[in-house]
C-alpha cells in the first residue's frame, strides 16, 4: 500500500519556487504575447502561494525575537543602572559645588545676624 | 597642600587612564548602532520592492479588477514587524549605553562638574565671606587649584575603576541574548531560493520583470522604438537592482553572524590587555559596515 508523506514546509516551498521560476522562464522566453498572458495568470497565483509562506517563516520566529526582547530587559537594566552610578559620580561633584555656592550666602547671614567677625 | 599633593600622587599612581576594556566596548558599540540600522535597511529594502510590486499588480489588473489600493498589502503584518523593531530598537539601546559608558562623555562630563566645584573654592576663597578666614589659615589660591585637580582625578579614576570592574560582567550577561538575537536576524533574512527576505526580494523583482516582459509584449506593436528601448532599459535596471539588493542582503546576513562572534570575542576578552581576536573581528566588521552603509544609500528603495 502507498503511503503518502506530507512534505514539509521546506519542500513545499521548494517546489513552487521551482514553478514560479519555470513560469517566470517561459514568459521571458515567450515572442506571443497571448502565452505570457496565459503564464501570468497562473504566475500570480504561485507567487501568492509563496509570498504567504514567506509571511509564515516571518510570523513563525516573531514569538522567539518577543522572547529575546524580554530576554534584552534584565541586562539592558543593569546596564543603565551602572550608567546611573556613573552619572552620580558627576552629580556628587554638581551638588558639592552647588553646596559652596551656597556657604557664601549662610556665612554672611550668620554674621550679619549674630555680629560675628570671621 | 599637603594632604591634596598626596592625594593627587595616589590617584596617579592609582592610574585613570581608560582600561582597553572599555575602549573595546566602546569600539564595539559604534558597531553594533550600524548593523542595527543596516538590518532595520534590510526590512525597509524588502518592504518596498513587495509594495513596488502590489503596485504593479494593480495596474495590471485594472481592468478586470478596477482601481482597489486597499488589496495592496505589506509584506510582513503589523505585530511581526513591531517585534523585530523592538528587538532592534533594544540593540540600538545596547550600543547606545555601552558608547556613554564606554566613551570619553562620563569623564568629560566630570570634568565639567569638577571645574565648577574648583571656581566655586576659588570664589569662596577670593572674595567670600569667609575668605578672610582660608586666607588667615594660609590656604592659598594654587592649593584651591591642587584640591580641584586632586578632585577632578579622583572622580576620573573612581569612574574608571567601577567601569572596568563591572562591565566585563555586563558584557557577558549580555553575550547569550546577542547570539540570540543576531541568529534570529539572520534567519528573518533567509535565503535567495529557500526562505527569508531574500526569497521575498528575488520573488517580487521576478514579478516585477514578468509584468514588465507582458506588458511590452502586449503593447510592443502600439509603441516608439524609443518607448520600447526606454521600457527594455527600465527592465535591464530591475535586473541590477536585483542583484544589488540580494547582495546587499547577504552582507547584511553576514554582518550580524560578524557581530555574535565580535560580541563573544568582546566578552571573553575581559580585562586583557591586548584582545587580538576581538581586534581582528572588529576591524571586519567595520569594514563591511562601511561597505553596507554604501550600498543602501545606492538602492533606488531607500
Amino acid at each position: 500500500m502507498a503511503t503518502t508523506a506530507t512534505p514539509t514546509w521546506q519542500q513545499a516551498h521548494d517546489a513552487l519556487q521551482a514553478l514560479k521560476e519555470q513560469l517566470d522562464t517561459a514568459c521571458t522566453d515567450a515572442t506571443d504575447s497571448s502565452i505570457c498572458d496565459e503564464i501570468d495568470q497562473r504566475a500570480d497565483a504561485v507567487d501568492d502561494a509563496l509570498t504567504a509562506m514567506n509571511q509564515q517563516d516571518m510570523a513563525s520566529r516573531t514569538v522567539q525575537i518577543q522572547a529575546a526582547a524580554a530576554d534584552l530587559v534584565k541586562p539592558l537594566k543593569d546596564l543603565d543602572q551602572l550608567k546611573a552610578e556613573i552619572e552620580a559620580i558627576g552629580n556628587d561633584a554638581k551638588k558639592a559645588a552647588a553646596a559652596l555656592a551656597k556657604v557664601d550666602q549662610i556665612v554672611g547671614g550668620v554674621k550679619t545676624c549674630f555680629g560675628l567677625a570671621l | 597642600m599637603g594632604l591634596c599633593a598626596m592625594l593627587l600622587a595616589l590617584v596617579t599612581l592609582a592610574g585613570c587612564s581608560v582600561s582597553p576594556m572599555v575602549k573595546r566596548a566602546s569600539a564595539f558599540a559604534t558597531a553594533a548602532t550600524a548593523a542595527a540600522k543596516d538590518t532595520t535597511n534590510a526590512y525597509a529594502l524588502v518592504e518596498q520592492t513587495h509594495h513596488d510590486a502590489e503596485v504593479q499588480a494593480m495596474i495590471a489588473n485594472f481592468d478586470k479588477e478596477g482601481f482597489h489600493p486597499e488589496k495592496i498589502k505589506p509584506f510582513m503584518s503589523a505585530q511581526d514587524m513591531t517585534a523585530r523593531t523592538k528587538i532592534l530598537d533594544g540593540l540600538s539601546k545596547y550600543a547606545e549605553t555601552l558608547a556613554y559608558i564606554g566613551g570619553d562623555q562620563p569623564m568629560t562630563d566630570f570634568d565639567t562638574q569638577a571645574e565648577a566645584l574648583g571656581k566655586s573654592l576659588q570664589d569662596l576663597s577670593a572674595t567670600g565671606s569667609i575668605g578672610a578666614f582660608l586666607q588667615s589659615s594660609n590656604v592659598t589660591g594654587v592649593d584651591v587649584n591642587l584640591a580641584t585637580t586632586a578632585v577632578d582625578a579622583l572622580g576620573r579614576a573612581l569612574i574608571e575603576h567601577k567601569r572596568s570592574r563591572e562591565l566585563p560582567a555586563l558584557l557577558k550577561e549580555m553575550n547569550g541574548p546577542i547570539t540570540q538575537i543576531c541568529a534570529l536576524l539572520e534567519a528573518d533574512i533567509g535565503d535567495p531560493e529557500k526562505s527569508g527576505l531574500r526569497n521575498q526580494l528575488k520573488n517580487d523583482y521576478e514579478t516585477l520583470k514578468r509584468r514588465q516582459i507582458t506588458f511590452i509584449r502586449d503593447n510592443e506593436g502600439k509603441m516608439s522604438v524609443s518607448d520600447k528601448r526606454a521600457l527594455l532599459e527600465e527592465l535591464a535596471k530591475m535586473a541590477d537592482d536585483e542583484a544589488a539588493g540580494d547582495k546587499t542582503l547577504a552582507a547584511t546576513q553576514a554582518a550580524l553572524k560578524q557581530l555574535a562572534a565580535t560580541h563573544a570575542a568582546l566578552a571573553e576578552s575581559g580585562n586583557a590587555k591586548e584582545a587580538p581576536v576581538f581586534r581582528t573581528m572588529l576591524s571586519e566588521l567595520m569594514n563591511d559596515s562601511q561597505q553596507l552603509q554604501g550600498f543602501y544609500s545606492k538602492l533606488p528603495a531607500q
